[in-house]
């Protein structure tokens, strides 16, 4: 067993400069995070509040404010993750940093998947009157959700790293192959879910419950980029010390 | 229609946004935590130099 390294000897850093700029630059993301916060609440409370009870559901339709922008980010993130996995394939010399980012995309996926499909039993139950259907919409959800469960099983599963990566970056991109299945599952299959809320050139709700739908849609998308970010430098702060702890021969 | 059997719409839209708070919410304060405890296993063993903090 090697000897402990004086770590008083370490004054310098043993990380590059660029490196350990990026892994201490943390302030403004915190600081992101807390804004886009108050945004989400504050377009919550748009929802819940400034906009009018709808014709036909009443106030329990407001769970669309959460529901659809939930829905909406899972899709963003889980081909987020999947567009990093590819460039992973094609710049093997970035791997490590594609790989990290792909991972927090994929977690964010996984996240708001597991969220659109509670939202929406929630939903299901007052409306459908059941919390659970085998709608194409539901399942194919489901099915997304579950691939992306498997992908961080895979990663937990696979020690080598080179391996880790190249498995999981496969199961990203088969991820991403559900988002347009369950976009259009409502039009290929006959569903009880309803048709998409927001389709080009057509008016399927009114004018004030679409613009608070497209304000919560972006305050949650404003969310989840803040997330990324700190969970990304998480990423990048454990898998560093982890690997300079290898280095130094250090349990 | 503001009634499901007995149960009140406010329970249904109540649930829905506190979920979504609380998975939020806790998904933040995990990645934050990880991030904090590797940054402070790192200043400590060494890895990054005080003067940049």
């Amino acid at each position: 067993m090697t000897q402990p390294t004086d770590l008083s000897s370490k004054s310098k850093s043993a990380l590059p400069s660029a490196s350990e700029s990026a892994l201490r630059s943390t302030r403004g993301s915190d600081t992101a995070l807390l804004v886009t916060a108050v945004l989400t609440l504050a377009a919550w409370g748009y929802g819940l509040f400034g906009v009018g009870t709808d014709r036909d559901q009443g106030d329990v339709y407001r769970i669309l404010f959460v529901h659809v922008p939930v829905a909406w980010c899972a899709f963003v993130w889980v081909i987020a993750g999947a567009v990093f996995a590819v460039r992973l394939f094609f710049s093997p010399a970035r791997a490590q940093g594609l790989d990290r980012s792909s991972q927090a995309c994929v977690e964010l996926g996984t996240l708001f998947a597991a969220l659109a499909l509670l939202t929406g039993s929630i939903w299901g139950r007052p409306t459908w009157g059941r919390w659970w259907d085998w709608d194409p919409r539901l399942t194919s959800t489901l099915v997304m959700f579950l691939v992306t469960c498997g992908y961080h099983i895979l990663r937990s599963f696979t020690p080598d790293v080179r391996a880790r990566r190249t498995v999981a970056a496969v199961v990203a991109l088969l991820g991403a192959l559900n988002v347009p299945i369950v976009y259009f599952s409502v039009n290929l299959w006959r569903s009880l879910h309803q048709p998409q809320s927001i389709v080009a050139n057509q008016s399927n709700m009114s004018g004030d419950i679409k613009l608070a739908l497209w304000v919560n849609v972006f305050a949650l998308l404003a969310l989840s980029i803040a997330l990324y970010r700190v969970r990304r430098q998480s990423i990048a702060a454990k898998e560093t010390l982890e690997m300079l702890r290898a280095e130094q021969g250090l349990a | 229609m503001s009634e499901f059997g007995n149960t009140s719409w406010v329970v249904f839209v109540t649930a829905a946004y506190a979920v979504s708070a609380l998975a939020l919410l806790g998904f933040a304060l995990f990645a934050w935590g990880v991030r904090r405890k590797s940054l402070r296993s790192l200043k400590e063993e060494g890895y990054l130099s005080d003067d940049m903090s």
